[in-house]
């Protein structure tokens, strides 16, 4: 997947919390990155391997809403992201990132 | 130009858009998740999404989906349609049954196509005939009336040519024959052939 600046930033928001669940309106505003950028990336993420989804589970909801659909890093997606954020660090374009990195 | 301006600009424009987007934004997003193909996850995961949306930010959240919807549920709906058309050529070749003429063949896939794809493939057809009857010199409204009846008319032929073929698969799927489109797994034609497969979230 090509190195963006959005694919930095919502690695960032990933990895900020690697083992939990992530929304995708949550990972939105979270990463900074608008929906019309995060959803195409996130179906390329599910492509590669690097997240997996599946939903809520519809007895659990105390709101009277549909399930949401969840996103959860793999190992393979913890090893490539920490590994786009590794080389990340070092570019120029995303210096005015690196105050955010963990 | 300058009316058009004055269209958009006008208050009667600003309230349209303030009662779509701001008052009906679940129904607006409900129709603007029909451009992914059916079964598609990202049409529930999309409405879901709504609900936890802000109400203050909830029209520009969903004139926002209208860009996610366009640029991925079209493009995914288009290489559904490259697939469906490529899958059933393989079964076709798999089965070793390659008596269906190539145009049938073309016509299935056209006669598969969702409502969405058929206006989209319409409204494109209609403004290609546009140009091609200013071209010729027989007007631009008489080019896209002429090419578009043709062309809703190959899609007719089309729809209830793929309709009888299912019904006649079916029925010798019933009777217990082979089926003739080489399906391996035994589902009628349509089933067996779907590239989208069954939805992985609850469908629409």
């Amino acid at each position: 997947m090509r190195k963006t600046r959005a694919l930095v930033q919502v690695a960032m928001a990933l990895l900020d919390d690697p083992t939990s669940r992530h929304w995708g309106y949550e990972l939105s505003q979270r990463s900074g990155v608008r929906s019309g950028v995060l959803y195409p990336m996130l179906t390329r993420m599910l492509d590669e391997g690097w997240v997996t989804d599946g939903w809520e589970d519809p007895t659990t909801l105390r709101e009277k809403r549909p399930p949401r659909r969840y996103y959860e890093l793999t190992d393979e997606g913890r090893l490539a992201l920490g590994g786009v954020l590794q080389q990340a660090r070092h570019e120029a374009r995303f210096a005015d990132l690196r105050w955010r990195f963990a | 130009m300058a009316e058009l301006l004055d269209a958009v600009t006008s208050w009667r424009s600003l309230l349209l858009v303030l009662v779509v987007f701001g008052f009906a934004p679940g129904c607006c997003l409900r129709l603007i998740v029909l451009a992914y193909p059916r079964g598609d996850p990202r049409r529930a995961e999309l409405i879901a999404e709504l609900y936890v949306v802000p109400r203050i930010q909830r029209p520009l959240w969903v004139a926002e989906q209208l860009e996610v919807a366009l640029f991925e549920g079209l493009a995914h709906r288009a290489s559904a349609a490259l697939h469906r058309l490529t899958g059933r050529r393989r079964a076709h070749t798999r089965s070793g049954h390659r008596s269906k003429s190539a145009l049938r063949r073309a016509l299935g896939v056209v006669g598969g196509l969702g409502v969405l794809d058929a206006v989209v493939v319409v409204v494109a057809v209609g403004a290609v005939g546009g140009m091609i009857g200013e071209w010729v010199g027989v007007g631009a409204e008489v080019g896209s009336e002429v090419v578009t009846m043709v062309m809703l008319v190959v899609m007719l032929v089309a729809v209830f040519g793929d309709m009888l073929g299912d019904m006649r698969d079916k029925a010798r799927f019933r009777r217990g024959k082979p089926d003739r489109s080489g399906s391996q797994t035994g589902m009628p034609r349509s089933e067996a052939d779907d590239p989208d497969g069954p939805g992985r979230g609850p469908d629409l």
